[in-house]
């Protein structure tokens, strides 16, 4: 697969962007990500009454001269957080080239700006039933670029099954970070309990939905004999006859549009963050609009 | 008998037709690889769900193709639908004996001859012993007589007495034959057994009637003429019968006979009757000529006063109980039909008496109107009773009682031989009818009709009205109301074995009924109703069925062999059986002497005939070789498009 976006330009492009990760987290020391809690960095957060066994270093002394109490002054914490992206690597992703290399860069920009900010990106390839880490964990741009290289090649086929293979994920941290799942969610099996143990985990979920514009409003009509990508046989139940009628297609566009109004309602129900986009749409602007808009980047 | 595998080239050229059907309705189906199908699984079920109908449509194909595999499949096993199974056997024989009067001809001059029938009998007899033995097949006899029907069906050799004994048992009829009704019973056969034989004995030049069927004609025309009397009609011209015999000669024969006509019963009004001698009047037939039908019909003309056949002028009649017309010395081929017997020459009398208190000329006129069109069946007596005095209770056959009765009438002594109609009666209680007020109108009040009654028949009743009449307050339940004026009974009617009385409680002075027909057909429908004829005709074709009617209780039918049988339900409908005089004896339950009447049964006049042709508009043709042809291309046929149908199926289970 010869992924045309992820180009040095477009990678140059995305320097000027950082995630922007929820605060709540505890993530690791040595990151840029600011946190709630109070730690070491030049950035003040706040004041509070001096407590017996405090450093004395920090009491604010020009306070002290005013109000005659002693207060310390509080600085903000900044971890390094832990970006986990599963990537659907299953037929119906692959089927279509342009799609498959819409979800690769994808991923590989989020795993770009986490790596800039500074974060571990780890990226986990669903097929079969597994979470695969070919990659572990990469710090560094370095690391990073191998891995893209490497991700460019990725073979899509068979099936995905979110629901068993994210738990079955190694190095799942506890609110260490963002997980960004990315899949065009056209799945006979439930992913729903994959999205409730990230969830368990106490991470920040971004689910992203690819679809192409023909899966959203087919263009193809009359008796047709639809082949599923994932069908590992003709006589596969997932392959259906039909005959495809104006009406049937206004009926189908209105169920995708049910379908990612129902996505939409299970993530808003449990905070996560989803977004679903079209592969006509330019990769800039779902990063630099759709994203910024979402607030996951600034 | 079901044949719906024959043609089987119609099943297979159908069974095409339906394979073509299935493929044109059958879709087509491109194959279009997509990312995903679950979307359109999940809006398939959606629609199933809202169209129950959907997953029938599917299967619409599936059902088409079952259809078409079961036909095959049972073209392939050949079902037998045929009750008796179907049979290509050329030992089975079907013998057709024509049973009509024309088969008694026999050799003329020779009464002691073999009849056509016998004939027929005895060369069938002859050839039992070739089919049923030593063909080993099966023998099937029908009789075309007035109907077509088996004597005996399918009798193989273990059967040849009961063939025997069937055949020694048939009687020729003295009707007509039904060649045609037994032709379709042969053809019948000929579905299941398309190689039997049918064999037709007959007297009649019935053409070709196909491969299958042998005709034997068992005319001679060498030995066989005939000369009948084939009917008489009788008119009165100058207050004279004269009878109009039709006579022919059939054959080739050239002679001179004398026909006779003997007058008997005859009675010129002075109640005296009185037989003629028998008069004879010669007939020359000549049929040696061009005649190709071998016939000579003439039509006769005989009367009592014609001097030239022996007659006298005064020899004038009013009515005669019976003439009988033949030729003299006739030994001809059929010696049924050289008599003929004419009736009806007695009329019914029907006796009228008229009594009213204050009386008028309605009743007379309708019953003078009628006498005339009635006076070739009826004789009408109309008597007016002036007095008290001059009023009969006995002797009539309809006694009119109008205003006020005579005493005894209103006391219920009334006469029993006749019909009693009381015209505005002043009081029938002794009659079970009781009379209330006088009802009066200032116009005429139109009746309203009560169920259809044979007394109203050609009568409107609307049409009919009254300015007064008297309310019938209640009547026996043995009377029926026919006319009703203001939901009133204005009419009763009581018909039983013992008593039959017509009630109108108007005055005919206060109607409109005299003013039109519609008391003249009244009467006609009086005398129709109470006084039926017995027979509507006094000669009769051999088989024929005739209605019997009686104005008395019971009517005793005695046929020319003395066999009574007596009818008690009306109209009786009898077949007439034997040839001759039949009598019909009308006893009545009163003391009235018994009204005998009589009937003459001839052979039919077409049956004299001997030479008839009467070629059948059918064709019968054994067919047993295309039979064999087809079952067996179609039985290839259909195993190939069965092993079509089961391939298709299992590629299509397999998804390739």
């Amino acid at each position: 697969m010869n992924n045309s976006f992820l180009s040095d330009a477009f990678f140059s492009r995305l320097e000027t962007l950082a995630l922007h990760l929820q605060a709540n987290l505890s993530g690791y020391y040595g990151g840029k990500h600011q946190i709630k809690k109070y730690g070491q960095t030049m950035e003040f957060a706040d004041f509070r009454n001096y407590e017996l066994g405090d450093d004395i270093r920090r009491i604010d002394w020009n306070l002290y001269a005013r109000l005659k109490k002693y207060f310390l002054k509080l600085y903000t914490d900044e971890r390094q957080m832990h970006i986990q992206i599963f990537l659907d690597c299953s037929a119906s992703m692959g089927m279509i080239p342009e799609k498959a290399r819409y979800a690769v860069s994808l991923a590989a920009a989020l795993g770009f700006l986490a790596i800039r900010n500074m974060d571990k990106v780890s990226f986990h390839l669903l097929k079969e039933g597994k979470a695969e880490d070919p990659f572990g964990i990469i710090v560094g741009k370095n690391k990073f670029f191998g891995a893209i290289g490497q991700l460019e090649k990725i073979k899509f086929e068979g099936e995905a099954d979110f629901g068993t293979s994210i738990p079955k994920t190694q190095h799942t941290g506890t609110n260490d970070g963002l997980s960004i799942v990315i899949s065009d969610f056209l799945t006979e099996e439930d992913w729903k309990p994959g999205v409730n143990f990230l969830l368990y985990k106490r991470r920040q979920v971004l689910m992203i939905q690819v679809m192409t514009k023909e899966e959203r409003d087919p263009l193809y009509s009359g008796r047709l004999n639809l082949i599923d990508s994932e069908s590992p046989r003709a006589d596969d139940f997932r392959n259906i006859r039909v005959k495809i009628s104006r009406s049937m297609l206004e009926e189908y566009s209105k169920l995708v549009k049910e379908t990612i109004e129902g996505i939409s309602n299970f993530c808003a129900s449990r905070g996560i963050t989803f977004l679903s986009f079209d592969t006509e749409e330019p990769i800039e602007k779902v990063i630099f609009k759709e994203l910024l808009q979402a607030d996951l980047v600034n | 008998m079901i044949k719906w595998l024959m043609p089987l080239g119609l099943l297979g050229l159908l069974g095409i037709l339906v394979l073509i059907l299935i493929y044109i309705i059958r879709p087509k189906y491109q194959q279009k690889f997509i990312t995903s199908t679950v979307l359109w699984r999940q809006l398939l079920k959606r629609k199933r769900k809202k169209l129950p109908i959907e997953p029938i449509r599917n299967i619409l194909v599936f059902v088409c193709q079952a259809l078409a595999f079961t036909s095959l499949a049972l073209l392939m096993a050949q079902p037998k639908l045929f009750s008796e199974g179907f049979v290509n056997d050329e030992t089975e024989k079907i013998i057709i004996i024509d049973s009509s009067a024309s088969m008694l001809a026999h050799t003329a001059g020779d009464p002691t001859s073999f009849s056509r029938f016998d004939r027929a009998v005895r060369e069938v007899k002859a050839h039992i012993d070739e089919w049923l033995m030593d063909d080993d097949g099966t023998i099937s006899i029908i009789t075309a007589g007035r109907e077509a029907e088996y004597a005996i069906a399918d009798a193989t050799k273990e059967e040849y007495t009961d063939v025997v004994h069937t055949l020694d048992g048939l009687k020729c009829s003295y009707g007509t034959a039904d060649i045609q009704g037994a032709l379709n019973l042969a053809e019948e056969r000929l579905f299941i057994n398309p190689a039997a034989k049918i064999f037709v004995y007959s007297g009649t030049d019935l053409g070709n009637l196909g491969s299958a069927v042998t005709v034997r004609n068992l005319a001679n025309i060498q030995n066989e003429w005939n000369i009948a009397v084939l009917g008489c009609t009788v008119s009165i011209e100058e207050s004279e019968y004269v009878f109009h015999v039709e006579v022919g000669a059939f054959g080739r024969i050239s002679l001179e006979k004398n026909l006779y006509i003997e007058i008997k019963g005859a009675e010129n009004g002075e109640d005296k009757t009185f037989d003629f001698p028998k008069l004879y009047k010669k007939v020359a037939f000549d049929v040696n000529s061009d005649n190709l039908d071998y016939s000579d019909i003439q039509t006769i003309t005989l009367r009592a006063t014609d001097p030239a056949i022996g007659g006298q002028e005064d020899w004038y009649f009013s009515s005669y109980a019976e003439a009988s017309i033949g030729f003299v010395d006739l030994e001809d081929s059929i010696d049924e039909d050289n008599e003929f017997k004419v009736y009806g020459g007695v009329k019914d009398k029907v006796k009228i008496q008229y009594y009213s208190s204050k009386p008028n000329i309605f009743y007379y006129l309708s019953f003078q109107y009628l006498r005339d069109p009635m006076s070739k069946t009826r004789e009408i007596q109309f008597n007016r009773a002036y007095a008290l005095s001059e009023v009969q209770n006995e002797g009539h056959d309809f006694y009119i009682f109008e205003h006020n009765l005579p005493q005894n009438i209103q006391s219920g002594n009334a006469p029993k031989d006749g019909v009693l109609i009381f015209s505005d009666p002043n009081d029938l209680s002794a009659y079970g009818v009781e009379l209330g007020d006088s009802v009066t109108f200032n116009g005429l009040k139109y009746f309203e009709a009560g169920d259809a009654h044979p007394l109203l028949q050609y009568i409107d009743p609307h049409t009919m009205g009254v300015t007064a009449y008297r309310r019938i307050t209640s009547y026996d339940e043995s009377f029926v109301p026919i006319l009703f004026c203001g939901g009133d009974p204005v009419m009763l009617v009581k018909k039983t074995e013992t008593e039959r009385i017509v009630v109108m409680p108007f005055s005919l002075n206060l109607s409109n009924l005299s003013a039109g027909t519609n008391l003249t057909k009244f009467c006609y429908n009086l005398i129709q109703y109470f006084m039926p004829l017995t027979l509507d005709n006094y000669e009769f074709e051999a088989d024929e069925e005739v209605n019997v009617n009686c104005k008395g209780t019971t009517v005793t039918m005695t046929d020319p062999n003395g066999k009574a049988d007596t009818l008690t339900e009306f109209p009786a409908t009898v077949t007439l059986t034997e040839l001759g005089t039949y009598t019909f004896t009308t006893n009545f339950s009163y003391d009235k002497e018994a009204e005998v009447r009589k009937a003459f049964v001839h052979i039919p006049a077409a049956e004299s005939g001997l030479f008839d042709v009467e070629a059948m508009n059918m064709k019968l043709d054994n067919t047993e070789v295309w039979e064999e042809l087809g079952e067996d291309l179609f039985l290839y046929f259909a195993i190939a498009m069965l092993v079509l149908f089961t391939v298709e199926w299992c590629l299509q289970f397999k998804g390739i």
